[in-house]
């Protein structure tokens, strides 16, 4: 047989017999299946998820950080409402230390500076420090002072706390609220609007 | 060889893959970048069987090829805003597939099961499986059964990179030029792997050769 004889002198190589591997085609079902698959898999690269953990920490650190502000804050106010108070009093030998709550400036009344209302098992206590005290109080401890003083009109007092600064204004029932003055005289709300 | 200037800038020309398919491929990427998302669908059905074929023969899987194909391109899709076109669309996308393949077959930590791709009936009725069937005197479908385990046992056996560059060149008809920009490599140590490759294969495969 001439043709096989002619087939059998050509020699198979390496790179023949790799050619063969071209032959190794899929189906048209298998595109088919295949197209659909990666649509779905690339609409879902659309919408991203994040893992499982991911949620849960996102979660739970936002529960947390409610709680953290929140203790936070008590625990600023306390510092601010009890620590920086004691230092101006004589020193507190009774007991547990008193529980110190500032009830708003007076400011209908003459006396000028703010009043600390103490309140314990007995009782509540008005402590007026009267201005000498304050000023030995200021010059020992460096205590600042917050006042409210009956003003002209158009005067105003400005003091800088640092974070905020606070203007007091001349109170006229019949112009102003207290809520007024609390939103005017603090432009951001920080430590010092726990006070008022 | 003319070079062409796009709005992506200049490229060096390429011998096998004409400037005007380059050009083209471009276009279509560029509307993709501008926010036709559906234009990639072009891209995928133009490119998805060679991908697909490249991946096969270095996995010996169906089924792994199938899944890798489909993240080459979700991956190509994800990065396509950073396509500049310094290189064809072509050597980028098979640069993806080779990379996502290698990290795949290098995370496994021992050998997958193997699961052959059907052989085309038309295909295989070439002149290669005439004188094979004819020199071992053996029927044909059988002889192409055998051949087909044996050719992917024998792929199988070689390294990844010397894998990498035989299936490029020998199967996907790749030139040793554009084998070496997808692999990264210089067109020299192509050519040293792909003799390294084809002495073992030569080896592995002798029962078939003349």
């Amino acid at each position: 047989m001439p043709e096989t004889d002619q087939l059998n002198q050509k020699d198979v190589s390496v790179e023949d017999l790799l050619k063969l591997k071209r032959a190794e085609q899929p189906s048209e079902a298998f595109w088919s299946d295949f197209d659909s698959q990666l649509h779905r898999r690339m609409l879902n690269t659309l919408v991203k998820k994040d893992p499982w953990y991911v949620q849960l920490m996102r979660g739970l650190t936002g529960r947390v950080a409610q709680s953290v502000t929140l203790v936070g804050a008590a625990a600023a106010f306390a510092f601010v409402a009890i620590i920086q108070p004691t230092y101006m009093t004589q020193g507190n030998s009774a007991g547990e230390g008193p529980v110190l709550s500032a009830v708003g400036a007076n400011v209908g009344a003459e006396a000028d500076v703010v009043n600390f209302v103490e309140s314990d098992a007995s009782g509540a206590i008005d402590l007026a420090a009267s201005a000498t005290e304050l000023d030995e109080l200021q010059r020992d401890y460096l205590v600042e002072e917050v006042s409210v003083v009956r003003l002209a009109a158009s005067d105003h007092y400005q003091h800088d706390f640092g974070m905020a600064s606070l203007q007091v204004e001349e109170f006229d029932t019949a112009a102003y609220s207290a809520e007024d003055i609390r939103a005017r005289s603090l432009p951001k709300a920080g430590m010092a609007n726990l006070m008022f | 060889m003319a070079t062409t200037s796009t709005a992506a800038g200049d490229f060096a020309p390429s011998k096998s893959t004409p400037i005007s398919e380059r050009d083209l491929d471009l276009a279509i990427v560029r509307r993709v970048q501008a926010g036709q998302v559906g234009a990639y669908d072009q891209l995928v059905q133009k490119y998805r069987e060679k991908i697909f074929a490249v991946i096969y023969n270095m996995t010996g899987n169906r089924e792994d090829a199938s899944d890798l194909a489909q993240d080459t391109f979700i991956k190509a899709f994800q990065a396509i805003g950073r396509f500049k076109g310094k290189s064809s669309f072509f050597t980028w996308i098979y640069r993806i597939a080779i990379n996502t393949t290698m990290t795949f077959l290098k995370k496994q930590r021992r050998r997958r099961f193997v699961n052959y791709e059907n052989i085309n009936e038309e295909v295989a009725s070439s002149e290669i499986l005439e004188r094979l069937t004819a020199k071992n005197r053996t029927e044909k479908g059988a002889l192409v059964q055998e051949l087909q385990e044996k050719l992917n046992e024998s792929l199988q056996k070689l390294s990844l990179k010397h894998r990498t560059v035989v299936i490029l060149h020998e199967i996907e008809g790749l030139e040793h030029a554009e084998i070496a920009e997808i692999t990264k490599t210089s067109v020299g140590t192509v050519r040293s792997r792909l003799h390294y490759a084809k002495q073992q294969l030569q080896s592995f495969l002798r029962d078939y050769l003349n």
